[in-house]
């Protein structure tokens, strides 16, 4: 059985290399930021990381020679961020009382819900 | 080509990892050990420390013909927030303040030590009296001495053979020779003292031969919230405890101003303590006002601050404070319209004439002074100490100096001070001055400092700021 590695061009390669870096850089400082305020915060704006992902994602969407469809890896991701965004409504909803558990379901299935969308 | 990709692929790779690193070795502290070094110019914007304040009190920031900013300080206190990133993590907090002083003979820089009343630790940043002094000074382990005349080679041989505490004046230092009345002689009479005492208080007491005893009555307003606990210690001339009395809160600890218990009473008494001076902390919240004081003893000053509160709910109409008092600066203020009076000092009088505000009566005769607060609700603040009787009155402190006098004035013959005057860098004065992390009052993760600057406006002066850098210390 022989493995082909899927081969990019080189700029299409870097771009898809800073948008997954800069993606995950912006959660994992932003959390980081979350559990420790002012971690990150003090000495420069996490949303940075955010811009990075966005500029990376445009222009390496305008280099994309082949876009490959992975329905099960999104879906994941969806109800991951759901999961996340869950927890994180449930901690700061506390003084919201009858609104908090709507709020929490809602910010559950967001994700998911949006994919869906996208998809339709 | 392949590689070249490789190359920034990685460099995309190590920036975050460099930056988690960089934040890492920020927060923890590591490089170099156990520092971290906050550099901060007046007029930029920092997360750790912020920008001085009131607005009133200085100027805003301009550069200096080097491009530097600047900030004058041209009124008295300003101050400013530091915001340690990590809680209860560093021991010390150094300052480097550089700074232009021309005309003020005293500059300190406090860290805020406790709130209600509002304390503050202090260290020198520049004494122009001892600076520009033409006596003999000795430098030694940041101890100053000034002799007028030649006598002593070193501080070693100062304290060897110490001269009387008359002829010493201190300056944010203490002189050891224990102070002493040779004609003390104890008695059973009880003396009470008849005013409201708010909250925090000190007072420093003799005692020869006699048991120290002394009966709090007080009350608890709870005008605020929370606890109301009355703690009541006995500090030796070692500054080591020994003994205490202590009193629980009434169970009411919300701010309805329902006072359920009325008069309360402690009591503090300790047996067989040799001869010497004692200094009693009175520690509590503003919410507990002693009503009155009984001691047989004889001596009993109070040190540096009072507050006469108010005595609605105890008595009507309220009958204020007479005190005596040796010093010759006292500042007075009160927080409420019905705090509005005139006080009396000697033949002098002081209008209190609005909440807020603070009003400064200068005495000119030497000797005890009288003072007489008609309704009281005053607080009154001086570098002095205070009794409610003559007799009562003494001073075991050597001679203190500060900026409301010339060290020719004190009429001494030394100066010992803790004090280290600031380097020279360019066309500024560097002072560096370290405060003791838990020594300092701590509120949503933040610390006051504030700039102490007598006779600032009297003299219309400047104080003008440049740099504080910050070093906070981890053991």
């Amino acid at each position: 059985m022989i493995w082909h590695q899927k081969t990019l061009n080189p700029l299409e390669a870097i771009l898809h290399t800073g948008f997954l870096v800069s993606l995950t850089s912006y959660i994992v400082f932003w959390l980081a930021d979350v559990v420790q305020p002012g971690f990150v915060s003090r000495y420069f704006s996490v949303h940075i990381f955010l811009l990075a992902t966005v500029v990376f994602g445009v222009l390496w969407s305008m280099v994309l020679e082949e876009y490959e469809q992975r329905p099960l890896v999104h879906v994941a991701l969806a109800i991951t961020l759901g999961v996340v965004l869950a927890v994180l409504t449930w901690g700061l909803a506390d003084d919201l009382g009858v609104y908090r558990v709507p709020l929490v379901l809602f910010a559950a299935i967001a994700p998911i819900l949006l994919y869906s969308l996208i998809r339709a | 080509m392949t590689f070249l990709t490789r190359i920034v692929q990685l460099l995309l790779l190590a920036t975050p990892l460099v930056v988690m690193g960089w934040l890492l070795n920020r927060w923890f502290v590591l490089y170099p050990l156990g520092v971290f070094l906050v550099e901060h110019e007046v007029g930029d914007a920092s997360p750790f420390i912020d920008e001085l304040k009131p607005e009133t009190r200085v100027s805003d920031v301009y550069e200096d013909e080097q491009g530097g900013g600047v900030q004058a300080i041209t009124a008295d206190p300003a101050f400013f927030f530091l915001h340690p990133h990590r809680k209860d993590f560093f021991d010390q907090v150094v300052f480097e303040v550089w700074f232009q002083n021309k005309s003020l003979p005293i500059v300190e820089l406090g860290g805020l030590a406790r709130v209600n009343p509002e304390t503050y630790t202090l260290f020198p940043l520049h004494n122009r009296l001892i600076d520009e002094s033409s006596w003999k000074r000795i430098d030694e382990d940041g101890l100053v001495l000034l002799q007028r005349e030649d006598r002593y080679d070193s501080l070693a041989d100062f304290f060897a053979d110490p001269p009387s505490r008359d002829e010493v004046a201190v300056y944010r230092t203490n002189f050891d020779v224990p102070y002493r009345i040779e004609a003390y002689q104890p008695t059973a009479a009880v003396q009470t003292i008849d005013a409201s005492l708010r909250g925090h208080h000190e007072f420093k007491t003799y005692i020869k031969n006699e048991t120290l005893s002394f009966t709090f009555r007080y009350m608890d307003m709870n005008r605020d919230d929370g606890e109301d606990v009355v703690q009541v210690t006995v500090f030796n001339e070692q500054g080591q405890p020994v003994s205490e009395a202590r009193a629980g809160d009434d169970g009411n600890t919300s701010d309805d101003a329902v006072v359920d218990h009325g008069l309360k009473e402690l009591q503090l008494t300790a047996y067989s303590l040799p001869e010497g001076v004692y200094k009693v902390v009175m520690n509590t919240t503003r919410d507990v006002f002693f009503r009155s004081i009984q001691t047989s003893q004889q001596k009993m000053v109070f040190l540096n601050t009072l507050f006469i509160g108010d005595e609605v709910g105890y008595r009507e109409p309220s009958e204020g404070a007479t005190f005596y008092t040796e010093s010759k600066r006292l500042r007075f203020q009160t927080r409420h319209a019905e705090g509005v009076q005139t006080v009396t000092a000697g033949t002098q009088t002081l209008d209190i004439a609005q909440p807020y505000e603070w009003y400064t009566l200068t005495l000119a005769d030497e000797g005890l002074e009288r003072m007489t607060l008609p309704t009281g609700d005053v607080e009154i603040v001086t570098e002095g100490k205070f009794s409610f009787s003559p007799s009562q009155y003494f001073n075991p402190d050597p001679v203190s100096l500060n900026a409301y006098t010339t060290i020719e004035q004190l009429g001494v013959d030394y100066v010992l001070a803790e004090y280290q005057s600031p380097r020279k860098e360019g066309g500024w004065l560097v002072a560096t001055v370290p405060f003791v992390a838990w020594d300092l009052y701590e509120e949503d993760q933040t610390w006051k400092f504030s700039f102490s600057a007598p006779l600032i406006e009297e003299l219309g002066a400047e104080l003008l700021v440049h740099r504080i850098d910050t070093r906070f210390i981890q053991y």
